[in-house]
């Protein structure tokens, strides 16, 4: 019983904070719901990457090109980008001229789907080509991707005269989520709007704890054990019977699906998409949350996702508002006029190298992972348990 | 820094791997073949531009060379993919500007020195700019490989790769807090004067400015490696660690000097970039390092020829796909060759395989 | 640098209480207490009301300059009304949509900071933003909040008019109702203008290039649709990736097809310097072949890094600067410059102008609701604005949302500043 109560225990105590928290949130009236909704599309990209890094082992240094891809999916089939077409299915979004509204129009809960099966498609396509690379070079082939897929879409506006991504200008107006048959007494939830951010946070959540649930499946899998066999020892794993180009490609999918989750959710919620919010910047803070937190580890990656985002987006600037006013209070110039957000890449780039220095198996460390990185005997290392020079 | 293969006939070899090729590599050597003709259709259409573009082309792959051999040299020691390289030339240039303005940390130490002032003084900053940022990106070139790369020289590789990363972001964060995030514009010291050339074939001062710069320090790097003893220290480390030390070499002191090299490489093409360009910027780095990597992957890694070629090779590609595809496809072009080569022969053009353990086949 | 400045008065004052009293004594106190919020209540209707306005622009990078003197202009506003309109206290807080990373706006920081705004009920104005992408981001959500705004530098024409995508504007007022205003004149225009400068300054062919983005590829959408009308040829478009280190196979290109002009669509920090001084090098000397420029790129930044190369270039501006104001602009222009160390830029009196314009139906709002207004009511008033006298001339809102006045300038780059050329009235076209 005990037993059961600690796995159980901690985890449910989490869930229903997270969700009574909107109604304390409202209560105290303080700001937080939309960075508490960044947080955690942050903490499902980390978790979505965690498979791929911290479960199979592969460095993936182009994840946000999933996201990216999750995004553009929502922004294609639900947004009046494609003018020439007109389709509707089950969309909020409806024309206040009364006549037709151009464009696609699918519903939220439809493009998801697409959304996920989408990325998954094209994680299997980013990782084909990788199968046979180990380490640093695959490293290398993921970060060509997640070079080539944003600046695709950034460039995407002329390609021999059709207008697939809109460019650098992006794709506004993203129609939103809603379930339209709720009684009009839930009227928030019929149609997501911007004022009342609580359909957004439930949605991003209940999607979250999805993803922890399946993460925690294929940990405990036969997925899960052929992930980490291929990772320790990949020749040993095929002797074993143990197929590594499924087994790899499964990674990428499943993780890409995630990435293409998040995606497809943070289109609708800014309702508007731009290839730069896709950058190598982005995989790299993803990358740093799952190193932070702890590679393979769950709760670790889901900490090491609210500590970085929540200080990016949150802390870093507020703390930068208490400095000017401690500073304004002491008449220092230098401190009223310090810009502590201008020093975030600083900070992440510190941390990726203090934890590789000091703790690389991250904060909350997954068992496995860190009898990997204290390993005595280096030789029977992996793709990335092999020593730097052998 | 090239093993050597048994040696056969040139013929002989070549029509060997002819027979052993497979189907991509078939398939490569076809496509290029094409893109090589209809370069050559262009170039006949267009004799004039498409002689400038190559010029163009040859000069930025020039700079482009001196950044991938420093990948190179590291790669070929340590197995070590610097991710930070690039960001260390990037910080060559803004100490060049530094050097060029004349003041640092609020110190004025001479007048700076800008479009006006006359020849000699001109010259005179050119160089100084070139020496003080060679010695400071080579210094901290050998800083960085303290600290974050060698306490983890018996860690798994991820963590070294991370760390390089982070440093790499470190590094950019310095640039950002220094200068700014906007792009920052280098005096304009070297004039756009074209020193010969018929008709709209331009061979300016700024071209000869970077092949008379590159070479020397070609023919200077190719000297230490091949004659000094130093040089052979390095390419023993290379090929065999242990056995290096075993012959009594002092593995730590070869690697120190190794960054040492990559990283005076980098200032003095980070310097060049800058007055070539006559602008620089906190993440120039990033992509010059990215493309300078596929520069160093395409030439074969670990291959000091193979840097340069492929730093030559990839500028050309830059200047043909900005002049025939259009400039904002050619980023995507340079990456899909850094993905090709990776995935069908990554042992790249000059490379062997035995520079690649570890990395692919 | 967000501040919060309150102007007017502060909380009432709370009278002690503590220590032990006799029971007369505390009868006296509460006596006292009684009559004094009486009093109180009687006097001024309660303690005077606070509503906020908020202004929005990217606060760093190669704007800052600008948008610190837009910042002093909206401040000089409030406090020339020492701090209150119509009988309301205003407090005033200054957003900023750049990051430091990229020194210029942010999408999820403009869409933020409108989120923050319309959830923030004292909020009854906004004044900004700066950047029209940042507009298209923001616009939707303070729509649905409600929030009347008054952009002092947004000219993209999309945004109030229709434009050759179908659904702008609509699609930025997802409620159906107008919430956004501009003192300055649209893109519209100003493409006829640069369309004009050409055709007077003889160009019979040019070569268009834009930033890709909102305003910059809608400006020279404008400039090629006009130019086309008056019989210019447009040899080329393209758009050019605003982050590239330089131009010269571009300009190589251009320069064999042998254009009178070259038009660039676009803002300064997407390498407006870097063009002309590659053009320049490319044999294109701004003699032989104009370059033109909007607003985007009216910024003294632009001079000093792009040096020689800037020399002759044209500049349109979508309205007067400085020296061309009122007698009234010019009286705010002097004021401001005893008042503050730097100078007053090209858009200071645009925002200064903005600032006055909420303050007017803030106060109108007030007068009507007898108190602190709420959003709905500031809104109407703006829209209600009609021939208001200002530093711009005497204009009103139209039903777009859109300024009545007319008048551009064209400012030529000359000995390493910007001189006024002459203006160009759009009403006349």
């Amino acid at each position: 019983m005990s037993a059961r109560l600690r796995r159980y225990g901690l985890p449910a105590v989490l869930i229903v904070v997270a969700f009574l928290f909107p109604l304390v949130e409202g209560f105290l009236e303080t700001d937080l719901m939309y960075p508490l909704i960044i947080i955690t599309i942050y903490v499902m990209l980390a978790l979505g990457l965690n498979i791929v890094i911290g479960f199979a082992g592969l460095l993936d240094l182009g994840f946000v090109a999933f996201y990216a891809l999750g995004a553009y999916v929502v922004g294609w089939f639900a947004s009046s980008q494609f003018q020439q077409v007109t389709f509707s299915f089950g969309s909020t979004a409806t024309s206040l001229s009364g006549g037709e509204l151009p464009g696609i129009h699918i519903s939220f809960w439809v493009l998801l789907v697409v959304a996920g099966a989408f990325t998954a498609l094209c994680g299997v396509i980013i990782g084909a080509p990788t199968l046979r690379l180990r380490g640093d070079y695959l490293a290398i082939v993921t970060l060509g991707f997640g070079e080539i897929i944003p600046r695709f879409f950034q460039n995407g506006n002329n390609l021999a005269g059709f207008n697939l991504t809109n460019g650098t200008i992006g794709i506004k107006a993203i129609d939103a989520p809603g379930i339209q048959f709720l009684p009009d007494s839930l009227d928030a939830w019929q149609e997501f709007g911007t004022l009342d951010l609580n359909p957004w946070y439930y949605t991003i959540l209940v999607l979250v704890l999805i993803t922890i649930y399946v993460n925690v499946q294929l940990r405990d899998s036969r997925l899960g054990r052929a992930w980490i066999s291929v990772r320790e020892d990949e020749t040993a794993a095929a002797a074993m019977g143990i197929n590594p180009v499924t087994t790899k490609l499964w990674a990428y999918a499943l993780g890409a699906v995630f990435g293409g989750l998040a995606g497809a959710f943070y289109g609708a919620f800014i309702a508007n998409i731009f290839p730069e919010a896709f950058s190598f910047n982005i995989s790299i803070l993803i990358l740093c949350m799952v190193i932070l937190g702890g590679m393979g580890s769950i709760y670790g990656v889901i900490l090491g996702a609210v500590l970085l985002q929540g200080l990016n987006f949150y802390l870093l600037p507020q703390m930068n508002e208490w400095v000017h006013s401690i500073g304004g209070a002491l008449g220092n110039e230098a401190l009223s006029s310090v810009d502590l957000p201008r020093y975030n890449f600083f900070i992440f780039g510190i941390i990726l190298v203090a934890m590789m220095l000091l703790r690389p198996e991250g904060l909350i460390p997954n068992r496995q992972r860190a009898e990997e990185f204290h390993d005595q005997d280096p030789g029977t290392g992996d793709s990335m348990g092999d020593t730097a020079r052998a | 820094m090239t093993t050597g293969e048994a040696t056969k006939t040139r013929s002989a070899a070549l029509l060997d791997s002819v027979r052993a090729s497979s189907w991509q590599s078939r398939l490569a050597v076809a496509l290029v073949a094409v893109l090589l003709t209809l370069l050559a259709v262009e170039a006949v259409q267009a004799p004039g531009q498409f002689l400038s573009q190559l010029l163009i082309g040859l000069t930025n792959g020039a700079i482009l060379a001196l950044v991938a051999l420093g990948y190179t040299l590291v790669y070929g020691i340590i197995e070590l993919i610097n991710f930070a390289h690039g960001d260390n030339f990037m910080i060559g240039s803004f100490v060049g500007l530094t050097v060029l303005s004349g003041t640092f940390a609020g110190l004025g130490l001479f007048g700076a020195i800008t479009d006006d002032s006359g020849t000699l003084l001109k010259v005179a900053g050119v160089f100084i700019a070139l020496f003080v940022a060679m010695a400071v990106c080579g210094l901290m070139n050998v800083g960085i490989e303290r600290v974050a790369y060698k306490p983890l020289r018996n860690s798994p590789r991820l963590a070294v790769l991370i760390t390089a990363i982070g440093m790499s972001f470190i590094l950019q964060n310095v640039g950002l807090i220094w200068k700014g995030p906007a792009q920052i514009p280098f005096p304009q010291l070297i004039s756009d004067n074209k020193v010969f050339g018929p008709g709209s074939i331009l061979f300016r001062w700024n071209d000869l400015f970077v092949v008379g710069v590159t070479v020397p320090l070609l023919v200077a790097l190719s000297y230490f490696i091949q004659r000094t003893r130093q040089g052979k220290a390095m390419r023993a480390v290379a090929q065999d660690k242990e056995a290096a030390s075993m012959m009594g070499i002092n593995v730590n002191r070869t690697i120190s000097i190794t960054f040492l090299l990559g990283g005076i490489l980098a200032g003095a093409s980070g310097v060049m970039y800058g007055l070539f360009n006559g602008i620089t910027v906190f993440n120039v780095g990033f992509t010059q390092g990215l493309y300078a990597f596929t520069a160093a992957i395409l030439g074969g890694i670990g291959n000091l020829t193979g840097a340069v070629v492929g730093g030559l090779l990839i500028g050309i590609i830059g200047a043909m796909a900005d002049q025939c595809i259009g400039t904002r496809w050619t980023a995507i072009v340079i990456f899909a060759v850094l993905i090709l080569v990776l995935v069908f022969r990554p042992r790249g053009l000059l490379g062997d395989r035995s520079a690649v353990q570890g990395g692919g086949e | 640098m967000d501040c919060v400045i309150r102007f007017g008065g502060g909380p009432a004052v709370d009278s002690d209480k503590g220590g032990r009293v006799g029971r007369m004594r505390s009868l006296g106190v509460l006596a006292v207490l009684g009559i004094s919020s009486a009093l109180l209540v009687a006097g001024c209707g309660g303690e005077a009301e606070t509503v906020k306005i908020v202004s929005d622009l990217p606060l760093q990078g190669a704007n800052r300059a600008q948008t610190t003197t837009m910042v002093n202009s909206i401040e000089m506003a409030i406090e020339e009304r020492n701090g209150k309109a119509g009988g309301v206290n205003i407090a005033y807080e200054s957003y900023d949509d750049a990051t430091a990373q990229t020194g210029q706006w942010d999408p999820i920081k403009c869409a933020e900071n409108a989120q923050s705004a319309a959830q923030d009920e004292e909020v009854v104005g906004w004044i900004g933003p700066f950047n029209a992408g940042c507009a298209a981001v923001e616009i939707p959500i303070l729509n649905e909040a409600g929030l009347g705004m008054i952009s002092p530098a947004n000219t993209y024409i999309g945004l109030t008019k229709p434009s050759p995508d179908k659904t702008e504007p609509e699609k930025y007022y997802p409620t159906g109702e107008r919430n956004y205003t501009r003192v300055i004149v649209a893109d519209d225009e100003q493409g006829q203008a640069g369309a004009l400068l050409m055709q007077d300054e003889g160009v019979k062919s040019v070569y268009i290039l834009d930033d890709r983005n909102t305003y910059g590829q809608g400006l020279a959408d404008q400039v090629e649709k006009s130019a086309k009308e008056l019989g210019i040829e447009v040899i080329g478009r393209q758009g050019i990736d605003g982050s590239a280190s330089n131009y010269r196979s571009l300009m190589n290109r251009i320069a064999q097809a042998n254009p009178d002009a070259i038009y660039f669509g676009g803002i300064f920090v997407d390498n407006a310097d870097q063009l002309l001084k590659d053009k320049v090098s490319a044999g294109m000397s701004n003699d032989d072949v104009l370059f033109i420029g909007p607003d985007g790129i009216f910024v003294d930044t632009l001079l000093s890094q792009a040096g020689d190369a800037a020399e002759g270039a044209y500049v349109t501006f979508g309205g007067l600067p400085e020296s061309e104001l009122t007698p009234e602009g010019k009286q705010f222009v002097k004021k401001y410059e005893q008042q503050h160390d730097d100078e007053v830029q090209p858009y200071t009196a645009y925002s200064y102008e903005a600032a006055n314009v909420m303050l007017d139906a803030i106060e109108r709002a007030a007068k009507e609701a007898g108190g602190a207004p709420d959003r709905e009511a500031v809104l109407q008033q703006i829209f209600a604005t009609e021939d208001y006298e200002g530093v711009l001339g005497t204009w009103s809102f139209d039903e777009d949302g859109d300024t009545t006045l007319t008048e551009l300038s064209v400012q030529q780059v000359q000995d390493g500043a910007f001189e006024y050329q002459r203006t160009i009235d759009a009403g006349e076209m």
